[in-house]
């Protein structure tokens, strides 16, 4: 029975789609958070043709029965819509109006404490907090992950001295107590559905250790407010209404799991007497 | 043996391929783009009977009565197939997604002069270098338009088809040497299928590949499409499916000619980018025919159970001495 393959294709897809929509909830209240949307696909068709000669006139289609054989998830796209602003007042609280990610860097040391390189990871959460980097001799702002907010040159933003009255402008440049120390970079990722998403609200920014971002990425526009921070792109109302339209549809399918199977019963009891 | 025997289990097999056409449907009830298939019924090749060695013969006028020649009784169709499973085209439901690389096609074209269906179709191939125009055999039809860029800019479809200009060339979203130049989120289709993206002063500009426009196909009488998987079919009809423009030109040529005169003749259509044409599976109407084919799998099921009641009483009651 092939009904029994295409309806079981159809469930695991399904349930991926429901697992996408699972994970867009969770992330509801996630700073920066992109929510992803599952599409199907149909899967190869199955072509019979052995089929009467007879039948060759009086048809309307090309020759052969084409029964397809279920389902898959096609793509799951990034939604790069922005979210809602909500504001903190905290100064090292970044949020990006417009296109862009922050890029932070990630210094990688070996057992004796000497950096051996850098990941660069991409993230739209500007929820940052000061601390001292003592390996660097200066104050750094980092994120929850401990990564290194970057500037235009992919290289971490030091503060030198007392950090005081921190203001970040438009442009992104940061000034500590009325001194520029640098100009936070904002990177224009043309196609963000080709990066990969590593966990911790970021992704993989595939810049070898010492590899400038300008040789694969260009700055973005985009402003920086300081005082906020971006809300997920979640949108409450319409994963629930995704939800109930995946429930029924693995509804729908697994009761043509229960027919076809009622219909395996019906051949077996052929031969009940 | 017994004919009934195989009749009823034709009509069990094609109840069974019934119910896999719409299992498929169902499984692709969120499929963007699908358009369900409808299982086409046929009875097989219908055959004369005759009665062997008949005692009163053919009664043939101006013939002498020949006793012990087969006479015909009529004619019989002994059970039934699935010749063929059709796709319904019917425009799906649109959905909103604000992806900038999905787009809905919505199309009422007219029925052409010789009352065939036309239905317009994104075009797509699969090459080995993008760079090259599509041969004509390469080409394929979709409706779905859920798309996304692939690694070196090109705009693919989620099996990894490019999808193709009015040119027949792979459309380039993005150069990934020249990130100044390229379309990113930026990409905009017009309603109409014109390819351009902006820029942040807001200017119209051309893609990095050159591609103006989507190539939009009208294939008249769909029904010559043959479906391939992954929301993908074949042209197997004569010619090759026209242009949308060109399509609509020679429409408005056969009116000005006078060789047709209904106004109505024009193509209408339009694009909705960040928006997905949906499939145009009706769950109730499948759920309701799963049920009917169902309960005619079980009838079949229940005539060859009759005639093996007949058969067993042959084997094992006749014949019997002492009863």
């Amino acid at each position: 029975m092939q009904s029994l393959n295409i309806s079981s294709a159809a469930l695991r897809s399904v349930q991926q789609a429901l697992d996408t929509t699972a994970n867009n909830l969770a992330n509801i209240d996630t700073v920066g958070f992109k929510r992803r949307t599952a599409s199907f696909s149909e899967l190869l068709s199955d072509s019979l043709n052995e089929q009467p000669a007879a039948d060759r006139q009086q048809r309307s289609t090309p020759p052969g029965l084409r029964i397809g054989s279920g389902a898959r998830i096609g793509l799951t796209k990034l939604d790069m819509a922005p979210g809602s602003a909500r504001i903190t007042d905290v100064p090292t609280d970044l949020m990006i109006e417009g296109e862009g990610f922050f890029l932070v860097s990630r210094p990688l040391y070996d057992n004796n404490g000497t950096m051996v390189g850098e990941s660069y990871r991409f993230t739209r959460n500007g929820a940052f907090q000061v601390r001292f980097e003592a390996k660097l001799g200066a104050y750094v702002l980092h994120n929850a992950a401990g990564d290194l907010l970057t500037d235009t040159d992919g290289v971490p933003i030091m503060i030198n001295g007392p950090v005081r009255n921190l203001q970040v402008s438009p442009e992104g440049v940061v000034t500590n107590d009325g001194t520029a120390v640098g100009q936070i970079g904002v990177w224009k990722v043309l196609n963000p559905d080709q990066l990969t998403q590593v966990g911790e609200n970021e992704y993989d920014a595939e810049l070898a250790s010492g590899m400038t971002p300008y040789s694969k990425y260009e700055l973005s526009a985009a402003k920086i407010r300081q005082g906020a921070l971006e809300a997920s792109n979640v949108n409450l109302q319409e994963e629930m209404s995704q939800l109930v339209n995946v429930q029924r549809a693995y509804q729908l399918n697994a009761r043509a799991i229960a027919i076809a199977d009622q219909m395996m019963g019906i051949a077996n009891s052929l031969r009940s007497r | 043996m017994i004919r009934g025997l195989y009749t009823a289990a034709a009509g069990m097999l094609a109840m069974q391929q019934r119910q896999e056409v719409l299992a498929n449907n169902l499984a692709n009830i969120n499929t963007p783009g699908y358009k369900q298939d409808v299982g086409v019924m046929r009875a097989f090749p219908e055959q004369l009977i005759a009665r062997i060695r008949d005692q009163e013969g053919p009664n043939i006028q101006g013939l002498p009565v020949m006793s012990g020649q087969p006479a015909v009784i009529g004619r019989l169709h002994s059970g039934v197939y699935m010749s063929e499973a059709l796709p319904i085209f019917r425009q799906g439901d649109i959905a909103e997604t604000r992806n900038p690389y999905d787009v809905a096609l919505l199309d009422n074209l007219q029925p052409d002069q010789d009352g065939n269906e036309r239905r317009l179709f994104f075009s797509v191939a699969r090459l080995d270098n993008p760079g090259q125009a599509a041969q004509p055999d390469q080409i394929r039809y979709t409706r779905n338009g859920n798309w996304s860029v692939n690694a070196d800019g090109y705009l693919v479809t989620s099996d990894g088809y490019y999808v193709l200009d009015n040119q027949n060339r792979a459309i380039r979203v993005n150069d990934p040497a020249d990130p100044a130049n390229s379309a990113g989120q930026q990409l905009k289709i017009g309603d109409d299928g014109a390819l351009y993206r902006v820029d942040e002063a807001g200017n119209a500009l051309m893609l990095p590949g050159g591609s103006e426009r989507l190539g939009l196909k009208v294939v008249t009488n769909p029904l010559q499409l043959v479906r391939e998987g992954t929301n993908i079919y074949r042209w197997e009809g004569g010619g090759q499916p026209e242009d949308l423009v060109q399509a609509l030109q020679n429409d408005r040529t056969a009116r000005a000619l006078g060789q047709y005169t209904d106004p109505a003749v024009e193509g209408r259509y339009g694009l909705k980018q960040g928006w997905l044409e949906r499939a145009n599976v009706d769950p109730a109407q499948t759920m309701t025919d799963m049920m009917t084919a169902l309960r005619a799998y079980e009838a079949n099921q229940r005539v060859i159970t009759t005639v093996e009641g007949t058969l067993e009483k042959a084997a094992n009651e006749i014949g019997r001495v002492n009863g």
